[in-house]
């Protein structure tokens, strides 16, 4: 490859990228390594963003799905009683509605007691189903942990790392029988994600504890959605239906391994394991189409003008579902370095910026919502202001519709963010958006 | 009287049905406490089962840990590279953190390495696990592991190959809890099971309970799996009964699984209310800060239908005894009736033939002194002797009758006036002398008052009539019938005594009874009421006095005493 070494600058040549040629075929996933900054100032030590985008290729068609293995999990404690258990029935039943044959489905319901409502079975007597999905009636306390617990045993029944395993979990109340933290419960999301099973979390009405359920999903990667009215529950148990049907890739572990002196300092939005110079982190899937991506902030040396530098190599193993394969792909990370600030700024790659930014800010949001819980309201604002300073910024020099909107979004929250009445609404909120867009969720 | 026999009968119904009734509640009480001891030994039995279901859990968990500790040995070479180790931990969905402590005093820590970085959860877990690492006491095989001492474990702990095999795993009633890691190990060959030795620690760190699985190597090297708690407890709940099956289960009744802070981790049963549990059962090691909590609704012991055992006999046993009392009461009373009939009977008859019988005598005496007057046939006055003898003796009867039914009805009346007792002692005997004569006896009276008293002369004379001819009945042919009269203050006492055969000992006091009348040689063939002595008995008595049979050599010997007024 012709590269910096000729110091041709102005040619396109900054294609730092390494594409492996597996990645090119259709039925693959395709691994994307940018950096941010491809040309770096020289002679001075700077922080750079590695962008580690994942895109998952089209499924050819819904017949070639891969087979789902799904619990949902539905609170049926006091709180949920009338139109909120009735409207959970019936979007339980829409979405078992969009599965067929092939497909293994388990509903577990719990009050203050754990009852497996439909065992997993295949969907093939769909009546029987219904009925029993029908009778649920709302009572008693919330035993959130053991129904996640047996939702996860029907799905551990017909585990198959070929199928998309997940437990849906619906609740609308603050866990009071059996362990209650997000500490614990994201433990045990921690642990069913080694088993290839994540967690989705639904959290209706106001009364949930958005921590813990963000927790249990992130730990697993599933999704996460807030729920207000009862009757946005059928639209959300579709979205999320669709995303289990359109699973093309599970299992992806991302290993980066940084070189020549890079530090790895944090990455931006998701939990990763950082040993030394080596970074692991783990996704559950990735769905039809959908590019998902990781943002690590790393520490460069300083170095001369002129030279390039291998700054990490990644390397990304996952299932793919489609070839119902075990693949590995893998790339480099490389630099260059200018005196030239026309330069650094000239080759400047604007969508990992972007995407660095974006995940910069939601950060500075997850920060503001810390200090806002820690009484600190003047702090959080100020965070806000910082992240929508930075958003305005970066949106001017890149352009980018997208950053300007995020800006408008941090303004509106520092606002807001120092209203009592409204609050558990408004962090829900931000707990969602957070969530979402960290793990770049579908809807 | 009267009150007697209802009561009587009322008593003939109370106190077998109180007696019953007693013992009833006492059979009932016993069987209470019995089924209560047997419920308590249910409960027991129920919350020790749960215990061993959690135990097997860990038995079950050893053998998998066993064997991925095998595996790590192996790969080891002949030090554990922190890359495998951190594979593993990477991919168990049971194990949280590993150690290894190695060294020669075993405490010197191997991984997490000492001299590498570590990821921010390393060093968390390093400043938490540096207490227990330090402490290698606890690295030691309990003495009394509970674990090995669990008598009923279905397929042996060590040996997951052929619990596997065994194809426990896929029946309903043991839940696949540990398919996957038992199907990654199946992978391996079969190898002699677990080597050096191992067990469980129950670690108490910040965050919580934690649960430690150490396993030593062949190099004397600990290998520390430190299981992740969620986890655990979630693996402990899908192993007990849940809605349905629990209800089926348990009933009205609930179990709770209580970790050290009192929370409750999970419930199942159908009865939900708060309050204090029946029983507790504390958790076997490695939980033996958890307890099983048996809760149900208080002395659930139903005594409803008990009470109902014991009720619904004694209340026909109670309707049938008062039946039969009421019927008894009723054949009483009319028994009573007719017996109070007949003795009106008997004294209207009385009446009646007294009047007669007064005439008979009066005219009977007045011939005898017309004709005495004139010499007349002996033969003729012998006539109106026997006449006049045997009227008398009629009319006593008739007196006796009289008076029997008058004390029985309360209604005898004394007329005390004034006379001379020993006058009219004499008169008396008179009367009886011809008919004492003809049997033989003679009557020998010393008179000893001498003084005139106010008393009832009729009574007097009913009593020495019975007395006189009893004396004329039982005693013929046996000589002198010495009577003799003395004062003792105002009792007038005057003793009877023949030469006859006399009374024996053992009949002195039933002869006083009415209607008694002694069987031996003596009494046969001779005719009598049975009621005279008893008569004269209650008239003594009736006036203050008594009658009583004294003691004496010969024949019989009565002392009548009599109450005189000032």
């Amino acid at each position: 490859m012709d590269t910096g070494i000729t110091h041709d600058w102005l040619r396109p040549f900054l294609l730092l990228v390494l594409w492996l040629p597996l990645a090119a075929q259709a039925r693959d996933v395709g691994l994307n390594l940018s950096l941010a900054t491809p040309v770096m100032e020289a002679s001075s030590t700077q922080t750079a963003f590695i962008k580690i985008a994942l895109q998952g290729f089209e499924q050819e068609s819904l017949a070639q799905r891969s087979p789902v293995n799904v619990a949902i999990v539905l609170d049926k404690s006091g709180s949920m009683g009338g139109e909120k258990i009735a409207n959970a029935r019936d979007a339980a039943i829409m979405a078992i509605e969009s599965l067929d044959e092939r497909d293994i489905v388990s509903v577990v319901s719990y009050d203050s007691r754990v009852q497996v409502v439909v065992p997993a079975t295949r969907v093939q007597d769909r009546e029987s189903i219904y009925h029993a999905i029908r009778r649920l009636r709302a009572e008693g306390n919330t035993a959130l942990f053991a129904g996640v617990s047996k939702g996860a045993r029907e799905v551990r029944k017909f585990l198959d790392r070929q199928r998309v395993n997940r437990v849906i979990l619906l609740s609308d109340g603050l866990a009071n029988v059996g362990p209650q933290t997000p500490r614990e419960l994201g433990r045990l999301g921690q642990s069913l994600a080694k088993e290839g099973i994540s967690v989705t979390t639904i959290g209706l009405g106001l009364g949930y504890n958005e921590d813990l359920m963000t927790q249990l999903a992130g730990f697993s990667d599933g999704n996460h959605a807030f729920v207000e009215h009862a009757a946005d529950l059928e639209r959300i148990f579709r979205y999320e239906f669709g995303d289990v049907m359109s699973v093309v890739a599970q299992d992806l572990s991302i290993e980066i391994h940084c070189l020549n002196g890079v530090r790895p300092l944090r990455l931006i939005g998701r939990e990763a394991d950082v040993t030394g110079d080596r970074v692991r982190t783990h996704l559950s899937s990735l769905y039809s189409g959908q590019e998902k991506f990781v943002i690590l902030e790393v520490e460069v040396p300083a170095r001369e003008a002129g030279s390039t530098l291998d700054l990490a190599r990644v390397q990304l193993d996952y299932n793919n579902l489609a070839t119902r394969q075990q693949r590995q792909l893998s790339g480099l990370v490389q630099a260059a370095f200018s005196a030239s600030e026309q330069d650094v700024k000239r080759a400047v790659d604007k969508p990992a910026l972007e995407a660095a930014v974006e995940q910069v800010a939601n950060e500075y949001s997850r920060q503001a919502l810390e200090r806002r819980d820690q009484g600190d309201i003047e702090g959080a604002k100020s965070i806000l202001q910082k992240s929508a300073d930075l958003l305005g910024s970066q949106a001017d020099t890149l352009s980018s519709p997208k950053l300007e909107a995020q800006e408008a979004e941090a303004l509106k929250d520092a606002d807001e963010i120092s209203s009592e009445d409204d609050w558990n609404r408004k962090r829900k909120e931000l707990r969602e958006r957070q969530y979402k867009r960290s793990t770049q969720q579908t809807y | 009287m009267t009150y007697r026999a209802p009561l009587l009968l009322v008593l003939l119904v109370l106190l077998p049905v109180l007696l019953l009734g007693w013992l009833g509640l006492r059979l009932q009480h016993n069987e209470q406490q019995l089924v209560g001891l047997q419920l308590q030994t249910l409960i027991e039995q129920q919350l020790q089962s749960v215990d061993q279901q959690l135990q097997t859990h860990f038995r079950q968990l050893e053998g998998v840990l066993q064997q991925q500790a095998q595996r790590l040995r192996r790969q080891a070479d002949p030090d554990y590279s922190a890359e495998n180790l951190r594979a593993f931990v990477k991919g168990s969905a049971y194990v949280q953190q590993l150690f290894v402590l190695g060294g020669t005093d075993g405490s010197e820590r191997l991984f997490p390495p000492r001299f590498e970085p570590l990821s921010l959860e390393e060093q968390h877990f390093v400043e938490q696990m540096q207490p227990l690492w330090q402490s290698p006491d606890l690295f030691r095989p309990r003495a009394v592991d509970p674990l090995a001492q669990v008598p009923t474990s279905p397929p042996s702990a060590g040996d997951p190959q052929r619990y596997l095999a065994s194809g426990q795993l896929r029946a309903p009633a043991a839940p696949a809890e540990l398919a996957l890691d038992l199907a990654d190990s199946g992978r391996l060959e079969a190898e002699p099971a677990s080597s050096g030795p191992s067990g469980w620690i129950a670690w108490h760190a910040n965050t919580g309970l934690m649960q430690v699985y150490w396993w030593r190597d062949d190099q004397g090297r600990t290998l520390g799996f430190v299981l992740n708690s969620a986890r655990l407890l979630s693996d402990l709940i899908n192993r007990l009964p849940d809605g349905e099956e629990g209800d089926r289960q348990l009933g009205d009744a609930e179990i709770r699984l209580v970790d050290s802070r009192g929370g409750v981790l999970y419930s199942w049963g159908g009865y939900r209310a708060e309050g204090n549990a029946l029983r507790l059962l504390w958790l076997n090691h490695p939980l033996g800060s958890w307890r099983l909590e048996y809760h149900a609704p208080a002395g659930r012991q139903a005594v409803a239908p008990g009470w109902l055992n014991v009720a619904v006999p004694l209340l026909l046993l109670a309707l049938g005894l008062g039946l039969l009392g009421y019927l008894l009461y009723r054949e009483h009373g009319r028994e009573l009736r007719l017996a109070r009939q007949r003795v009106n009977f008997v004294n209207q008859v009385s009446h009646e033939l007294k009047t007669p019988l007064t005439n008979v005598r009066l005219y009977a005496e007045m011939l005898h002194e017309r004709l005495g007057d004139e010499d007349q046939d002996p033969g003729v006055l012998r006539y109106l002797d026997v006449i006049t003898g045997e009227s008398q003796r009629l009319s006593r009867l008739i007196d006796n009758v009289l008076s029997f039914s008058r004390l029985q009805r309360r209604q005898l009346r004394l007329r005390f006036e004034s006379g001379d007792v020993d006058e009219q002692i004499a008169r008396i005997l008179q009367t009886f002398a011809p008919l004492l004569r003809q049997r033989g006896m003679t009557v020998e009276f010393s008179a000893g008052i001498d003084a005139t008293l106010r008393y009832d002369a009729g009574t007097l004379e009913q009593i020495l009539n019975n007395l006189l001819s009893n004396c004329e009945k039982y005693a013929a042919d046996s000589g002198t019938l010495q009577v003799q009269s003395w004062r003792e203050g105002s009792l007038i006492c005057i003793r009877v005594q023949d030469q006859g055969p006399g009374i024996e000992a053992s009949e002195r006091q039933r002869i006083f009874e009415p209607f008694y009348r002694s069987s031996n040689k003596l009494t046969d063939g001779v005719a009598g009421t049975g009621i005279g002595l008893g008569l004269a008995r209650d008239l003594a008595r009736a006036h203050g006095g008594d009658l009583v049979v004294e003691p004496c050599e010969h024949g019989a010997c009565f002392l009548i005493r009599l109450e005189a007024q000032a």
